[in-house]
């Protein structure tokens, strides 16, 4: 399509990545004996719409290190403080072989630490389940903005499917009633499990759930019914919603910040058994690093990549990142009908990347 | 009063539209062509839209308020009698603007009636009789069939091509050409030429292995940038090779309509869908479906389903393509549109659906060479 446009055309989009075929053949193939070294460990940063995790694994994929802490709206600085405690935990001293990004803000993160791949969080998020568990058939995954499902069969990802148009059945649905509710989401769990009588409430909408909330409130439902009838809800959205005509069978891995909500899991549980997709509780496994699987799994893919190449060198920024001034700068490109919205990103005073142009003209 | 005509920012379509008003000798000084939309389009069109409208509705008004502030009082574009709401678009965008204070006629064609479109078509062209009508129809859709080839042509050469903005190029030089040539003969020569200059123009990369994704759902959405956030060029940058599965040759194809012999692209794929939806229910649903199974046979490897949000056709397809994903095994990815220009989740679920159908694809080969990708074995048409 050629649009009337007079900008230079060049590559229309900033780097992107999906799968080489290297790593297609690996996932498709058996576990490939990795040369061990034990001196290697690679760090991977998800930065999500509400929280930011950073793992460092050991070349035996195993965690040795986690922080994860809330984003708040401020990738950056976030990305800073997720560094500046682990650099308080491992030392200054401590060598990185290679850096994964990933999460809905992974383009950005990928500048900041300097990362060898940046990748999405869907495939970081399976790969992390299936090094943990290679047995599982299903993914449920119940983030900040965003709730998935991946159906795997044979260990290999078949169909997956995202929620579509709001956020409804996320996290950030919880965290709204949360607040609103003036309860810490970390109790919210807890409180629904002490109820036995789950009060109505509908989970299409949070304005609808509100009003609904509001009602029950008034008519003298205590807190902790209204909270399970939230999770019931929560559970029933996504079911209908993302999880609708898939074929969800056990083992099932729950990850993603959702799945810390001991009442949403119980809620998972009792719904999935009800429908029959599923007999025993055991059946749904959440992980031991639930908060940080799509960490372990972009350093995964870093450690895959860098194993494969042992001639590639980080480009990791290094631990001082927290003292670099990064910053943002937004503007509107008039150079066309399209107005592309233009994103800035300065590191001290230099540019370092621009994005957001669809003709590329602005691309550093 | 002298009428000044415009016309929809249709995608690439767009030149259909100039093409047809060119070939039925509008003069040049009395169209009013419409400028790229952008989000302003959008907004100015969703202000004096009703909420619960379509967004391809809200921006096609945009553009024709815009259009009409800079002087157009005739609107030409497709409607009628569907059964969607579609079919109100003109009417209802002609009480709105009325509102507005304009006095604008409407003049909306539809390929459910030939015959009412041929009158429109006349009604529209410069006191043209029927037989000039006709002929002009005749060229219209010699020319339809040379932006369908172009647009597929793109959207398979850009995915594997070595220089980046090589294919645009070419396109534009043969946009720009097939509107200098009004000879029915010689534009149905020049469309013979078209995949050879593309071939010879534009360098590909023999070793690439694309994936080959199929592009479903409602027309406009699939077709304007704006709206799919340009979808095609994100799937090609990923490196994949896709196609529309939509055309305005509906309405522009008399002879595949008349001749008994042929049949029309769009009852291929409803024929493919009736196990599923057995009658037509409106827009392209019962299409997105057909030309998922379609394609399935003919060896692609996924789908993207695109739909603006509410739209009524699209919505039933959606309810059955999980099981029709199910039955053949072909991955479909749902994306729903609106006036949202938040990019990110888009690109993040186009990401992971190509690394899943790359993975898929490399298991179902289970080792076996990959097979050479040509133009010749991509085209179906």
């Amino acid at each position: 399509m050629t649009e009337n446009c007079d900008c230079p055309k060049k590559e229309g989009m900033t780097s992107i990545e999906t799968l080489s075929k290297e790593e297609i053949l690996e996932s498709t193939q058996e576990e490939i004996a990795l040369e061990v070294s034990s001196d290697k460990y690679y760090l991977g940063v998800d930065v999500g719409s509400i929280s930011t995790n950073l793992a460092i694994i050991d070349s035996q994929k195993n965690l040795v290190e986690s922080v994860y802490i809330r984003t708040e709206g401020r990738p950056i600085q976030s990305i800073q403080q997720g560094i500046t405690l682990l650099k308080e935990i491992v030392g200054e001293n401590f060598q990185i072989s290679g850096v994964g990004a990933t999460g809905s803000a992974r383009q950005l993160t990928g500048l900041v630490v300097g990362a060898d791949v940046v990748r999405n969080e869907i495939t970081a998020h399976s790969l992390a389940s299936l090094n943990e568990n290679s047995e599982i058939q299903t993914i449920i995954e119940i983030g900040g903005q965003d709730s998935k499902i991946i159906i795997i069969r044979n260990g290999l990802p078949v169909d997956f499917a995202m929620n579509t148009v709001c956020a409804a059945g996320t996290g950030s649905f919880l965290d709204q009633q949360a607040n609103r509710l003036e309860i810490p989401i970390e109790e919210f769990g807890d409180l629904a499990l002490k109820s036995n009588n789950a009060v109505a409430i509908a989970g299409r909408c949070t304005v609808f759930a509100e009003s609904d909330m509001i009602h029950k409130q008034q008519l003298g439902h205590s807190e902790e019914d209204i909270i399970r009838g939230l999770s019931e809800a929560l559970v029933r959205n996504y079911l209908n919603n993302v999880g609708k005509g898939k074929e969800i069978t056990g083992p099932i891995m729950f990850q993603g910040g959702v799945a810390a909500n001991v009442g949403i899991r119980d809620a998972l549980r009792r719904s999935l058994i009800k429908q029959n997709k599923i007999k025993h509780e055991d059946d749904i496994i959440v992980p031991e690093h639930y908060d940080v699987m799509g960490a372990i799994g972009v350093a995964i893919l870093v450690m895959n990549k860098i194993v494969k190449n042992p001639e590639i060198k980080t480009k990791f920024v290094g631990w001082q990142i927290p003292d670099i001034n990064y910053q943002t700068k937004g503007f509107e490109c008039k150079g066309c009908p399209n107005i592309c919205e233009i994103i800035e990103v300065l590191m001290g005073e230099k540019v370092i990347a621009r994005w957001g142009s669809k003709c590329g003209k602005w691309d550093v | 009063m002298e009428s000044h005509i415009t016309y929809p920012h249709f995608g690439p379509l767009t030149l259909l539209f100039k093409a047809i008003l060119q070939e039925l000798e509008v003069p040049e000084e009395r169209i009013v062509n419409p400028s790229t939309p952008n989000k302003r389009t959008l907004a100015l069109g969703s202000e004096h839209s009703p909420e619960w409208m379509c967004t391809p509705f809200k921006l096609s008004l945009g553009s024709q308020i815009e259009c009409i502030e800079r002087g157009a009082n005739h609107v030409f574009q497709i409607g009628g009698i569907g059964t969607c709401r579609a079919s109100c678009y003109g009417p209802l965008q002609r009480v709105i603007t009325e509102d507005l204070g304009y006095e604008v006629k409407f003049t909306n064609i539809d390929y459910h009636l030939p015959f009412d479109m041929m009158r429109d078509l006349q009604s529209v062209s410069n006191n043209f009789n029927i037989w000039q009508t006709l002929k002009a129809l005749r060229k219209i859709w010699v020319k339809n069939y040379s932006l369908d080839l172009t647009e597929h042509l793109i959207n398979f050469y850009r995915g594997m091509e070595i220089e980046k903005g090589e294919t645009d190029r070419v396109a534009k030089e043969i946009y720009d050409k097939l509107f200098s040539i009004h000879k029915v003969k010689e534009v149905k020569k020049y469309h013979k030429q078209i995949p050879e200059i593309f071939k010879e123009e534009v360098q590909i990369d023999e070793e690439a292995d694309p994936l080959k994704i199929g592009i479903i759902g409602e027309i406009y959405v699939v077709l304007e940038p704006l709206l799919h956030l340009d979808l095609y060029r994100r799937l090609n940058n990923l490196g994949v090779i896709c196609r529309n599965t939509v055309s305005l040759k509906k309405f522009t194809d008399l002879p595949a309509k008349l001749n008994p012999f042929v049949k029309e692209y769009y009852k291929i794929y409803r024929e493919k869908a009736r196990p599923y939806i057995e009658q037509y229910c409106g827009g392209d649903g019962q299409e997105s479906v057909g030309a998922t199974i379609l394609l399935r046979e003919l060896g692609w490897d996924g789908m993207v389903h695109i739909w603006p949000f509410s739209c009524m056709p699209e919505l039933s397809a959606q309810s059955v393509i999980p099981s029709v994903t199910n039955d053949i095994g072909m991955p479909v990815l749902p994306l729903i549109v609106d006036e949202q220009t938040g990019e990110t989740g888009f690109q993040t679920r186009l990401e992971a659906f190509i690394d899943m159908l790359k993975i898929k694809r490399e298991n179902e080969r289970n080792g076996k060479p990959q097979e050479k990708i040509s133009w010749e074995t991509f085209n179906y048409d």
